[in-house]
């Protein structure tokens, strides 16, 4: 035997890894007593160089006392749990965390966890922060909040905007956190930063109802963070220092005393189990925004003229979308951001992807109306906060909006709804008066997702308008151009075959039906008994305005 | 060239020398004693637990050797194993976690990934509960700290 038997010793044991190597005796690994979750070994036998050099007798001497009875249940050691852990997707994480303490360990100090923890700032307990500097707080924030979000699928994360802030953590009272809050919002006036501030602070609170805020100096936050002065100086937050008396009227002085070198940095705390809750929380929804807003920023063309997806999985998703997509006979638009989704990602339902392309073509087609983006993300699987989605989506559609009209208000549908009832209105004015849904003819059936759309708008008083509008053309053209007098208008009225006649005539007959429908008819359906009152009265009315 | 190992029930084992430096512990062993036709002995690894890891090595013998990962980039997934791998895995959690701790021990860095891999996907979709039951691990929080658990549970319901 030529191998130094001390050299092989040597590297059993600086295998750094688990400590079973470096026990060459009974090995029987059972559940440590005091450890839940590691085992340990039945015998301690210590390691004396004198072992060691007798290695290959000990090599024999374990097989012949070597048992491994299989004890029901081996366990890994912890080191190899966090292995194991770093390839579940973030938001098992969570569930992982709420196994039993030992897991729940790993799980904090897992730096996926620290990612995770650093996405909305929340807290990260200091015994997982490397400590390279003298001071120590309880907890540390590395908040780079707004600035990245993390893919379920891939791990990668995702830039959407370039803000990073380094803050430091430390605990004040609830009081405290009030006034603050209160005074932070008076704060804002109109700059961006404190707008941004405000809206994330809304976010937290929304998350955690026991949210508190502290002023902290840079200086502190610089030995916090172990990060130079000119950096802590350099972050967004620091742009608005609140005021003393804004922070607490009767704080002590000592506490927020402000010389010209020191600047106050306010900051968000939160406890602890709200980074267990987070967890959940960076879940595909959050992705699946974070992939519109990512590609929405950074490609101008669409999902066909992008290059080859990069793994077999993308390239699987993308030839069904496209299969889907045939089959449906829609030609996708120039810029698919719920397609791209799908295909980079797996995020959102190709076949709800599909219908909403089918939607968007229609509106495209049909009704001149460019309509780029707000089908297609609300088809993206959005799970985010409600005010957190909100204020993305505004900041990428707000300058998409068309019309000024109600801002904010069910913008979404007031949108299609207009839409559909311009739409209408066309039909009615080309003499279409067959079933707005069933039309056999047009290639403008609208598809079957807008259809409860449709039926939102009042088919009956589309309608209606449009007939007074014929009957008040054919009265001006009769008394060519001369108006009514106020007399007249009390007086007016007008049998129901002279509206049908009128109308009729006007209007036109139905075309593309199979019985011939008349406009006079679909008014009938539509609206019953007294039609023709309701007709005279929108005359009347119509009239009326001209007068004045 | 050949290398011998010997498992922890003295079985030996006739290697390629290629197929046994899939183990960087025993790669740098070799490197490190020069040419040497003595056994190599494995005690932590049992002769049914070492059938396996040859597999896995003779398998992958032709694999580029792995580039270390850059730890700031985690891009690891655990539904990306090849389906060779997969199938090598499907065994007992006994055999697996054995594989686990050999493949750690012997750094086998594949074949530990993919080991890790497959617990992640073991773990995946289950609940705490199912979790502890899959993996016999005894629920040691307090109730407090289980109430509090469960009300994240209930927090991630309603989602």
């Amino acid at each position: 035997m030529s191998a130094n038997p001390q050299y092989l010793k040597a590297y059993l044991r600086q295998s750094r890894r688990l400590d079973i190597i470096t026990g060459f005796g009974k090995w029987v690994r059972q559940p440590h007593p005091r450890r839940p979750g590691q085992y340990q070994h039945q015998e301690q036998q210590p390691l004396t160089p004198s072992t060691a050099a007798v290695i290959t007798t000990t090599a024999e001497s374990t097989v012949t006392t070597f048992t491994n009875p299989r004890p029901s249940q081996l366990q890994l050691p912890p080191e190899l749990w966090t292995q194991v852990f770093s390839f579940s997707y973030p938001s098992q994480l969570g569930l992982i965390a709420a196994v039993n303490k030992t897991w729940r360990n790993l799980v904090q100090g897992l730096q996926i966890w620290r990612l995770i923890s650093s996405k909305a700032g929340l807290l990260v307990r200091s015994k997982f922060f490397p400590a390279d500097y003298e001071w120590i707080p309880d907890h540390f924030m590395v908040v780079q909040e707004k600035s990245q979000e993390i893919c379920e699928e891939c791990f990668g994360r995702f830039e959407l905007m370039k803000v990073e802030r380094v803050l430091p953590v430390g605990m004040v009272s609830d009081k405290f956190c009030t006034r603050s809050r209160n005074n932070n919002n008076n704060h804002g006036d109109g700059d961006s930063d404190s707008a941004d501030n405000n809206n994330s602070f809304a976010l937290a609170a929304a998350v955690v109802p026991d949210i508190m805020i502290q002023m902290i100096d840079e200086c502190t936050a610089s030995l916090t963070y172990g990060l130079p002065a000119t950096y802590i100086r350099s972050l967004p937050f620091e742009d608005a220092p609140p005021s003393r008396t804004s922070i607490h009227p009767d704080e002590d002085g000592d506490l927020l005393r402000r010389d010209g070198t020191r600047r106050w940095l306010r900051m968000h705390i939160l406890q602890e189990s709200d980074v267990l809750q987070l967890a959940r929380k960076v879940h595909g929804g959050d992705v699946g925004v974070a992939y519109v807003c990512t590609l929405n920023i950074s490609y101008s063309h669409g999902l066909w003229n992008r290059s080859e997806p990069k793994d077999d999985a993308a390239k699987r998703r993308r030839v069904y979308l496209r299969s889907l997509l045939y089959d449906g006979g829609i030609v996708p638009t120039l810029r698919s951001v719920a397609c791209d989704a799908f295909v980079e990602s797996g995020h959102g339902d190709p076949k709800e992807i599909v219908e909403s392309l089918d939607v968007e073509n229609w509106f495209r087609s049909c009704t001149n109306y460019a309509h780029p983006y707000k089908i297609e993300t609300r088809y993206v699987k959005v799970r985010l906060l409600p005010d957190r989605r909100q204020t993305r989506l505004q900041d990428l559609f707000l300058d998409q909006k068309v019309d000024g009209g109600e801002e904010g208000e069910e913008d979404g549908e007031w949108y299609e709804l207009s839409v559909l009832n311009n739409w209408l209105q066309t039909r009615l004015e080309n003499g279409l008066y067959q079933s707005y849904k069933l039309d056999p003819e047009g290639p403008e059936t609208p598809p079957k997702p807008i259809w409860p759309l449709i039926d939102m708008i009042d088919m009956g008083d589309t309608a209606l308008a449009y007939a007074a509008e014929c009957i008040v053309e054919v009265l001006m053209d009769e008394r060519r151009g001369k108006d009514f007098g106020v007399e007249e208008l009390e007086e007016f009225g007008l049998t129901v075959e002279q509206i049908r006649e009128m109308i009729d005539r006007r209007a036109g007959r139905g075309r593309g039906s199979r019985e011939v429908l008349t406009l006079s008819t679909l008014l009938e359906d539509e609206l019953g008994d007294g039609w023709e009152t309701m007709v005279v009265q929108r005359v009347k009315n119509l009239l009326q305005s001209y007068v004045s | 060239m050949t290398v011998i190992l010997v498992s922890s029930d003295n079985q030996d084992f006739k290697v390629d020398k290629e197929v046994a430096e899939r183990s960087i512990l025993i790669k740098n062993m070799l490197e490190d004693v020069g040419e040497s036709d003595s056994p190599i002995p494995l005690p932590n690894v049992t002769s049914a637990v070492l059938t396996k890891v040859i597999e896995y090595c003779e398998h992958h013998r032709n694999d580029p050797v792995q580039v270390p990962e850059e730890t700031d980039d985690p891009r690891k997934r655990s539904n990306d194993i090849e389906e060779w791998d997969m199938k090598f895995m499907q065994v007992d959690q006994e055999m697996l976690f054995e594989i686990i701790l050999a493949a750690n021990y012997l750094d086998i860095k594949p074949l530990l990934d993919v080991g890790c891999k497959t617990v992640a996907n073991i773990i995946k979709g289950k609940t705490p509960e199912e979790i502890r039951k899959a993996f016999n691990i005894v629920n040691d929080f307090t109730p407090e700290e289980e109430a509090q658990i469960k009300k994240e549970n209930e927090w991630a319901e309603d989602r």
